[in-house]
């Protein structure tokens, strides 16, 4: 009797530790957003690298658990919380910022510097994102990491939100990392909306040969310039010309590959899951976090307006032949290289000998530095 | 070779010219210091004495280990803050007190008393490099202290401070005209000397710039600053770059021209090859490759197909070429 008692003690127990027995509504609507993450990886293949670790990680982070086990990501010592801490800590971003240093040529941007300043007015999203932010009522360290978004700078925006709000980093990173996925449906819109059908056909110089002297000077003279400016932006910027220069030196050939492909490989799949695993259902399904969607997509909108329309703007003070076709303005945004190739599809549907590609990552690679520099703004300011 | 050696000497003497300090005992500070106790806090003993307050100023652990405390210049080495013991590791932004009770037997963090002391100067381990010294008021009431208003800044402030972050914490009230020091409200052994609420950076954003207009201006401003000094950069950097391409493809071309006999195929007398001898060239290597059965297409069918190899001993079947080779 005694025997049978203990048995059903023990599968009692055992059901409440069970995830039905803790199983809440928002963690099968968590769960089921994961889902929805792995289909539009697989199915509509967009941004498959980011979205099927986060949407796993969504689907680990959101089973229900009996409290104390030490398995959850918020519980200090477990292992996904020991992962975890890259995130909250803040050293994955700049891992993988050495990985996209080591995979990008700065040639475009080399060999066509203006298209430097087209990178700093995409920005303006972020700050756009930081007044609306204010203006919903969120702290001054709240918007700064909302702002963020508008950079399209996944690993900046999970750097920054680590540092002034680690509450948000869950809605901040999904809603940065959804929006970069969705750059090819967001952005043409607005592109067409703000340019002319003459405008569209502009075709740009090509951009000239680019010494092996000039790609390394670009990561030296880079970091040292926003470095000596906004210093708290070193850590990413740090890592993002560190990596360069392994790639243009043209003698650290094995370490550019490690710093590119297997590390930068391993840093994004545990930043993928991890970011997943932390939006559990009663930390992200909240208010907060449907304003932070809405003023993600708001950032979005604002800076590719801002890139085109200064495109637009510079034309006015270029001689004909050195215009810049203002489909180059929304690459601005970083989210590399998805919105190069948008500008790059746009300018092929108006005309198919028009190939954009090569410069428009002008704009899109000086957005990650103008973001990276956004961001230690936000941080010397804010923090 | 000779230029490495500029630069080498340039930059010993650079680093030469100014402190060159990280974060190291140099960011330990005497913080506040009490020298009559009759009603505060207590030893570990239960019993009320004066005490030295250290503050680690660094954003890294010091150790404060074989550090000394001494009220007299000439005897550097009065008291020895013990080793061994883990407590002298004082983390970063944390304090550290020493009980100054005359009884250095009552354990390992008593020192001497501070009765009718009125100068400390703390020495670092080598017994010679003073770190700091507070000069204690004559009249410093009893269950008052003394020490830095806010937390190790003041006039011996930290050696790896630059002139203007001296003066700028000057100019901000941080250090007044008693240097920093003053007698404070309250005693606050290992805590803040600052004891009124200190509001963080956001918090005044929120005051300051309730819109968020400010700090976009000013931040919008830099990030075009920076990218605007990297366009003027490269914009020089790729001007000199061409010019030194065209210079170089100058000097290549003169011998040429000088040592080549004249062209007759364009019939110009022009060395340069013009885009139809280019052409046929091209042409020339198309046919070529093409040969007789036009093994090479415009367009490929993009059907792949495995042919049967005729040889029985093909490489994928070789053993020695397939099989792991032994390691040694």
């Amino acid at each position: 009797m005694i025997l049978k008692s203990n048995i059903a003690e023990n599968l009692y127990q055992f059901f409440n530790y069970t995830g039905f027995a803790n199983v809440t509504f928002g963690h099968i609507v968590m769960i089921l957003i994961g889902l929805l993450f792995i289909y539009l990886a697989i199915k509509k293949e967009w941004e498959p690298l980011l979205l099927i670790p986060i949407g796993f990680g969504m689907i680990i982070g959101n089973i229900p658990l009996f409290p104390g086990m030490q398995v959850g990501i918020y519980e200090d010592g477990s292992v996904l919380n020991i992962l975890y801490q890259g995130v909250r800590r803040g050293f994955y971003p700049p891992l993988i910022f050495l990985g996209i240093g080591a995979m990008t040529d700065f040639s475009a941007l080399i060999s066509n510097p203006k298209l430097l300043l087209v990178g700093a007015a995409a920005q303006f999203g972020i700050f756009a994102a930081y007044a609306g932010a204010l203006a919903l009522g969120f702290t001054p360290a709240e918007a700064g990491a909302i702002g963020i978004i508008g950079g399209a700078d996944g690993p900046t925006a999970i750097f920054l939100s680590g540092k002034l709000a680690p509450d948000l980093i869950g809605a901040i990173s999904v809603s940065a990392y959804s929006y970069m996925a969705l750059v090819p449906v967001i952005q043409p819109p607005i592109m067409r909306l703000l340019t002319t059908k003459k405008e569209r056909l502009i075709r740009m110089q090509p951009p000239r040969a680019v010494s092996q002297q000039e790609k390394i000077v670009f990561p030296i003279v880079g970091f040292l310039i926003t470095a000596f400016i906004v210093p708290s932006g070193i850590p990413l910027l740090g890592m993002l010309f560190f990596g360069n220069l392994l790639k243009e030196s043209g003698v650290t050939r094995r370490l550019a590959e490690t710093a590119r492909g297997p590390l930068n490989d391993i840093v994004v799949i545990l930043i993928g899951v991890t970011v997943g695993c932390s939006t559990q259902a009663d930390k992200f399904l909240q208010g907060k976090s449907i304003m932070i969607f809405a003023l993600g997509a708001a950032s979005f909108i604002v800076a590719t307006f801002a890139g085109v329309l200064f495109c637009k703007v510079l034309n006015l003070f270029l001689k004909d032949g050195k215009k810049l076709n203002p489909l180059i303005g929304n690459a601005g945004v970083s989210a590399v290289p998805d919105s190069a190739r948008v500008s790059y599809v746009q300018g092929l549907k108006y005309d198919p000998t028009n190939f954009l590609l090569m410069h428009a990552m002008g704009p899109n690679v000086a957005g990650v530095i103008g973001s990276a520099v956004a961001a230690g703004i936000l941080l010397g300011f804010l923090s | 070779m000779k230029k490495i050696l500029s630069i080498f000497t340039l930059a010993l003497v650079l680093l030469s010219a100014g402190k060159v300090l990280g974060q190291s005992p140099v960011d330990i500070r005497i913080n506040e210091v009490q020298r009559e106790n009759l009603t505060g806090a207590v030893d570990e003993h239960g019993n009320r004495c004066g005490w030295v307050e250290l503050f680690n100023t660094a954003f890294g652990m010091v150790d404060v280990a074989g550090f000394y405390i001494t009220d007299n210049q000439a005897n550097p080495t009065k008291f020895m803050i013990p080793k061994g013991n883990t407590a002298t590791q004082i983390p970063l932004r944390k304090y550290f007190v020493l009980y100054a009770d005359g009884d250095l037997t009552a354990g390992p963090f008593h020192m001497f008393s501070l009765n009718g002391v009125n100068s400390l100067y703390l020495y670092s381990t080598d017994g010679k490099t003073l770190l700091d010294e507070i000069n204690i008021p004559n009249d410093l009431p009893a269950d008052k202290s003394f020490g830095r208003v806010y937390d190790g800044r003041g006039q011996h402030e930290p050696l790896n401070w630059s002139k203007q972050s001296y003066r700028k914490n000057h100019e901000d009230g941080l250090i007044d005209s008693k240097g920093g020091f003053d007698i404070l409200s309250y005693p606050t052994p290992g805590q803040t000397n600052t004891t009124e609420a200190v509001e963080t950076k956001s918090e005044k954003m929120a005051k300051q710039d309730r819109y968020g207009g400010i700090l976009a201006l000013i931040a919008m401003s830099v990030v075009f600053l920076c990218l605007i000094i990297l366009y003027l950069c490269f914009r020089t950097i790729g001007k000199r770059s061409m010019r030194k391409a065209e210079e170089e493809k100058k000097a290549k071309a003169a011998p040429a021209m000088s040592a080549a006999p004249p062209a007759k195929a364009s019939g110009t007398g022009s060395s340069e090859i013009n885009e139809e001898i280019i052409a046929a060239i091209a042409i020339a290597c198309h046919l070529y490759q093409n040969g007789v059965d036009n093994t090479v297409h415009d367009v490929e069918s993009n059907v792949i197909t495995f042919n049967k190899d005729l040889l029985r001993n093909s490489p994928w079947g070789a053993r020695s070429l397939t099989l792991k080779q032994d390691p040694r």
